[in-house]
C-alpha cells in the first residue's frame, strides 16, 4: 500500500506523540477519572469498590479532623505564600541591579533551593530543638525560656512556615529578577528625565510591568503550598495534636495507611477543586487590573 | 580683586564640601547596602553551615553556648558511624538509578511529543494537546491513591519499574518541549526534506540539537525532582533495598533521631551530589527557572 506524502507525515506526527499520550492517559487521566469514581465508593483494596453516592463527601464535612486539616492547609498555603512573594520581590528589587559581587549574593540567597526537602526537615528539626540554634538566637527575646517550636500547638505551624519561606525564597527571587530585567530601561530613563522619585518609579513602572510575573509567582506559590507534604511528614507527622496535619498528609494516611481509598479520593477532589478555584480567582483578579503600556 | 579670589576660594570650598558629602554619602550608602544584604545572606547560609560543622562535632558539644562554628577536634567518625547504621550505598544507587532513568525517559518521550505537536498536522492534534494542558493542572496529591492502585494492578509495587515509570513522563515536559520547538523555523525542516532527510533524521539531526537549552532545563528539573521525591517512593516501596535517599534519611531520622551528629553527617553526605550538580550547571539551573518557572 502506498501512502501519499501528506498521509505519511500525519502518521509520523501521531507516532511522535504516541508514547507521551499513552503515558499521560495511563498515569494521569485514568487516575484522575478513577479518583472521581472512587470518591463515590467505599473501597479498601480487598473487596471491590461499593457505590455509596455522595456519602464520603457528606461524611467529610461533618468530620472535625478533615475540616481542621483543610484549615491547616489554607493557613500554611497563605501563611507561607504571602510573606514568600513579598520578601522574594523585595530581595529581587535589591539584588536585580548590577553591583560588585551581585552574582555571589544571588547564589547565596538561592542556595537553600538546592537542598532536598528531607535534608531541610532534618536539619531544621535540630535547629528548632529547645536547646538549638533558633532558641539560642531568640533567647534575647524570650528571657532564656526555651520555646518548644515543633511540639507546641501555637508555634509549630509558624516554625514550618519560617523554614519553608527560607528554603523557597531564592527560587521566587530568581523569577522576579528575570521579570525585573525584562522591563525596558527606556521607561526608567524617561522617568528620570521627568524627575520621578524612586517610589513613583516603582509604583508606576516596575509594579505594573511586573504584574504578569507577580501573578505567575503568586499562583505557583499558593499551589505549591497546598501540596505540602515532606516537612510535615518528617518533622511533625501532622502534630502536635493535628496542628500541622495538612491535606496531603491526611490523604496519605487515610488512603494508603488505613486503606479508606474512597474517602481519600473524596479528600483529593476537594483539594483539587480548591486549587482550581483559587487559580481561577487569581487569574480573574489580574485581568481586572491589567494595565497596557503599548 | 580680593573679593574675586575670596569668591573663587569660597566656591572651591563649597565644591569640595559637596563632593566630599556625595562621596561620603555613597560610601555609607554602599556600606549600609552591603551590611544589609550580607546579614540576609548570612541568615540564608547559616543553617547549612550549622549542618556542616555539627556533622564534625562531638556529641557533647552540639548545643554549646556560645555556638562553636568550627569543630575542634574534627570527629570524622560521625560519618563512619552514620554510614554503619543503614544501607546508604544502596540508597545512593537507588536514587541515582531512578533519577537517571527518569531523566532519560522524560527527555526522549517528551522531546518526541513536543516535536510531533510543534511540527506536524494530524487529526486530533488540538484535542490531544488540550488534554496535555489539562493534566498540567492536576496536582500529584489528587491522583496518588488511584496511581497507587494502577501501579499495584501492573504488579509494580516494590520494584524499580514502580519507582521509575509512573512519574517519569509528565505533561509539563511535553508542554515545555512543544513551546520550545514551535519556535524553530519551518524552513529548516522543509530544506532538509528536499535534501531527502527522513522524518527521524529531522527529529534527531535538527530538532534535538537545536533544543538543547530546553532539554537541559527539563533534565535538571527531572533529576532534582526525582532526587528530592519523598512521597512516591514512600507509597510504592516497603522493602528497604528499594529505598531512595529521602526515604532512607527520613527513616534514619525517626530511628536514630537522637544521634544528632550522625544525622548531620548523613544529611551533609546526601546533599553533596546536588551541590556538585548545582556548581557545574549553575547557569542552566537559573536559565531553566527563568525559562519555565513552573516547578518549585
Amino acid at each position: 500500500m502506498r501512502l501519499t506524502v501528506a498521509a505519511r507525515r500525519e502518521l509520523w506526527g501521531i507516532l511522535f506523540i504516541f508514547p507521551a499520550m499513552t503515558w499521560i492517559l495511563v498515569f494521569n487521566i485514568y487516575p484522575m477519572a478513577d479518583a472521581f469514581y472512587l470518591s463515590l465508593t467505599d473501597y479498601n483494596l480487598l473487596q471491590p469498590p461499593r457505590y455509596i453516592g455522595f456519602a464520603n463527601y457528606r461524611g467529610l464535612f461533618g468530620d472535625g479532623r478533615f475540616v481542621h486539616s483543610l484549615g491547616d492547609t489554607f493557613g500554611y498555603a497563605f501563611g507561607r505564600g504571602i510573606p514568600l512573594v513579598i520578601l522574594a520581590l523585595l530581595i529581587a528589587l535589591v539584588l536585580s541591579r548590577p553591583f560588585r559581587l551581585c552574582d555571589l549574593y544571588r547564589t547565596l540567597y538561592f542556595s537553600p533551593v538546592v537542598l532536598s526537602g528531607v535534608v531541610v526537615s532534618v536539619v531544621w528539626g535540630l535547629l528548632y530543638n529547645p536547646a538549638g540554634l533558633v532558641n539560642q538566637i531568640a533567647s534575647a527575646f524570650t528571657q532564656g525560656n526555651p520555646v518548644f517550636w515543633l511540639t507546641s500547638v501555637d508555634t509549630a505551624p509558624y516554625a514550618l512556615i519560617i523554614m519553608a519561606v527560607w528554603q523557597s525564597i531564592g527560587f521566587y527571587m530568581i523569577v522576579f529578577i528575570a521579570g525585573l530585567q525584562g522591563i525596558p530601561a527606556e521607561f526608567y530613563e524617561a522617568a528620570a528625565i521627568d524627575g520621578a522619585s524612586a517610589w513613583r518609579r516603582f509604583r508606576h513602572i516596575t509594579f505594573p510591568l511586573l504584574q504578569p510575573t507577580t501573578l505567575f509567582v503568586t499562583v505557583i506559590c499558593v499551589i505549591n503550598g497546598f501540596q505540602a507534604f515532606t516537612y510535615q511528614y518528617v518533622m511533625t507527622n501532622g502534630g502536635p495534636s493535628d496542628a500541622t496535619e495538612v491535606l496531603s498528609l491526611l490523604i496519605y494516611s487515610t488512603g494508603l495507611q488505613y486503606l479508606k481509598m474512597g474517602l481519600a479520593a473524596a479528600m483529593s477532589l476537594i483539594l483539587f477543586i480548591t486549587i482550581f478555584v483559587l487559580t481561577l480567582i487569581q487569574l480573574r483578579i489580574s485581568r481586572n487590573d491589567d494595565v497596557s503600556y503599548l | 580683586m580680593e573679593n574675586e579670589s575670596e569668591l573663587i576660594k569660597q566656591t572651591a570650598t563649597t565644591r569640595w564640601t559637596v563632593a566630599t558629602a556625595h562621596a561620603l554619602g555613597r560610601l555609607t550608602g554602599s556600606t549600609v547596602f552591603y551590611a544589609v544584604i550580607s546579614a540576609g545572606a548570612l541568615l540564608m547560609v547559616m543553617p547549612m553551615i550549622w549542618m556542616l560543622t555539627t556533622s564534625f562535632k562531638g556529641e557533647q558539644t552540639v548545643f554549646d553556648v556560645p555556638i562553636q562554628w568550627i569543630a575542634v577536634p574534627l570527629h570524622v567518625e560521625n560519618y563512619a558511624r552514620a554510614y554503619g547504621f543503614v544501607a546508604w550505598p544502596q540508597y545512593y544507587f537507588n536514587s541515582f538509578f531512578v533519577a537517571v532513568a527518569q531523566v532519560v525517559l522524560n527527555l526522549s518521550v517528551c522531546s518526541a511529543a513536543g516535536f510531533g505537536f510543534a511540527k506536524y498536522r494530524f487529526p486530533g492534534r488540538t484535542f490531544c494537546f488540550l488534554l496535555v494542558l489539562s493534566t498540567l493542572m492536576i496536582p500529584f496529591q489528587v491522583i496518588m491513591v488511584p496511581l497507587f492502585i494502577v501501579t499495584r494492578q501492573l504488579g509494580w509495587l516494590n520494584s524499580y519499574a514502580g519507582l521509575i515509570i509512573p512519574g517519569a513522563v509528565g505533561a509539563f515536559g511535553v508542554f515545555l518541549m512543544r513551546q520550545f520547538m514551535v519556535t524553530l523555523p519551518d524552513e529548516l525542516f522543509a530544506a532538509a526534506r528536499i535534501d531527502g532527510a527522513s522524518e527521524l533524521r529531522l527529529f534527531w539531526g535538527i530538532a534535538i540539537p537545536l533544543s538543547k537549552p530546553a532539554l537541559a532545563a527539563l533534565a535538571i528539573f527531572t533529576f532534582t525532582g526525582s532526587w528530592d521525591n519523598l512521597l512516591w517512593p514512600l507509597i510504592v516501596t516497603t522493602k528497604s533495598w528499594l529505598f531512595t535517599l529521602p526515604l532512607g534519611l527520613a527513616g534514619f531520622n525517626s530511628e536514630y533521631g537522637n544521634d544528632y551528629t550522625g544525622l548531620m553527617a548523613a544529611s551533609t553526605a546526601a546533599t553533596i551530589p546536588l551541590i556538585i550538580l548545582f556548581a557545574l550547571l549553575q547557569k542552566q539551573f537559573v536559565e531553566g527557572i527563568v525559562m519555565t518557572g513552573l516547578k518549585a
